[in-house]
């Protein structure tokens, strides 16, 4: 049953299937980095204002700015993870639609192999957690 | 600090822009520079490298056509054994001494520019249909999936180890091993690189390797270069970069085996 799951034939790749997922590939690439970069970039921004050494805004605004990052915890550090962490999700967003469309298609065995590649990923975050 | 950031941004940038033109991806580059300009650690330069290929991939898929499309099939079948091979690299990375992940990478930088040149001289001297049409024909059958799923491992787990997108494996493997259109391999290894290094790039950020000061400027020049390349691909000859870029990744080979050497 392996070697069924493994050896079907995938040489009669449709030139329609490789556009659709190419389109998704687009969208969430585009849905998902815009994000990601904001986040990054307002992270830098936080950064210069809540350290003054590093060079930033002046006077009130840096006051401002500290005790908005004090109050609701969003940390510089924090605001740029969270951004980096968006652009990682990019890869298994992708699959999971790509899985998404293999059971709206039927295509059993293409959504269970789609889901051991969402699995490894899934076991690459718990590994993470526990480093 | 906002210098740095500044330098940061600007060798990711390059890295996207070479990346997308040349179809590499950012981390053949990527890792050298942080390595030997910023004198990085180089566990912390292959964990911003993998950002920085996620990031490539990100921008390349943002603002292509999508025109003729990978094998999924092919690729979600392989990515089980490559992001499997990822996370045991990334693992791996974590217990061997940098000297190992200096001369690993040296030895992946050594293999990228042997496959760019032998890609050089194997180039069909015409552009015509026929060629290219040969490149994406679609009567193919997929043969020798053990062995493809094999390399795919190993593919994983050196792009696990040293911040690779490991296509210079992929690619040869899935034309020349399985007997997949050439066309077809490369824009199926270009699917395939993000999926592989998200496999890496939790192990290394959970590990403190990923220093957000370093990747978040690093990760937006890639980004950006990235975009940038893309929109340029139509209108630069690549051919002629390419032998620039063999005698730069031989250099880099170089010194990154002195790095390894010096400790």
């Amino acid at each position: 049953m392996l070697d069924d799951l493994i050896r079907q034939r995938t040489g009669a790749a449709s030139a329609t299937e490789g556009q659709r997922v190419a389109r998704t590939v687009q969208r969430v690439a585009r849905a998902f980095a815009v994000p990601a970069l904001v986040l990054m970039v307002l992270g830098l921004v936080l950064f210069l204002t809540v350290h003054p050494g590093a060079g930033g805004l002046p006077g009130e605004a840096v006051v401002n700015v500290r005790r908005l990052a004090s109050r609701t915890l969003l940390t510089p550090r924090g605001v740029m993870s969270l951004g980096l962490l968006l652009l990682a999700l990019i890869p298994m967003v992708t699959v999971l639609l790509i899985v998404s469309d293999r059971l709206r298609h039927r295509q059993w065995t293409e959504a269970a192999i789609g889901l051991g590649v969402v699995s490894i990923l899934m076991i690459g975050i718990l590994l993470s957690r526990g480093e | 600090m906002v210098l740095i950031w500044l330098a940061l941004g600007g060798v990711g940038l390059v890295a996207g822009v070479l990346g997308a033109l040349l179809g590499l991806g950012g981390g053949i580059f990527l890792v050298p520079a942080l390595t030997l300009l910023f004198d990085m650690p180089i566990r912390a330069a292959v964990g911003t490298s993998l950002i920085g290929v996620i990031a490539t991939s990100a921008g390349v898929a943002s603002v292509s056509k999508p025109g003729r499309g990978a094998d999924v099939r092919l690729a979600m079948r392989l990515e089980l054994a490559t992001t499997a091979g990822a996370l045991a690299g990334s693992f791996l990375a974590g217990i061997i001494a940098p000297q190992l992940q200096a001369f690993a990478f040296a030895g992946i930088v050594l293999a990228t520019a042997i496959y760019t040149l032998a890609k050089m001289r194997s180039r069909p001297r015409s552009a015509s249909e026929d060629a290219i049409g040969g490149l994406y024909r679609q009567d193919y059958v997929v043969r020798k999936w053990p062995a493809g799923l094999s390399i795919s491992a190993v593919a994983g787990v050196l792009s696990g180890l040293t911040g690779s997108g490991g296509g210079f494996i992929k690619v040869p493997v899935m034309h020349s091993v399985m007997d997949v259109p050439l066309g077809i391999a490369t824009a199926t290894s270009n699917f395939m690189v993000g999926i592989t290094a998200a496999a890496s790039v939790m192990l290394y950020y959970g590990r403190g390797d990923i220093f957000p000061l370093v990747a978040v400027p690093t990760a937006i020049g890639v980004f950006s270069g990235a975009v940038l390349g893309s929109r340029l691909a139509v209108r630069v000859r690549a051919d002629s970069l390419r032998i620039a870029l063999v005698v730069l990744l031989f250099i880099i080979a170089l010194q990154m085996i002195w790095k390894g050497v010096r400790g």
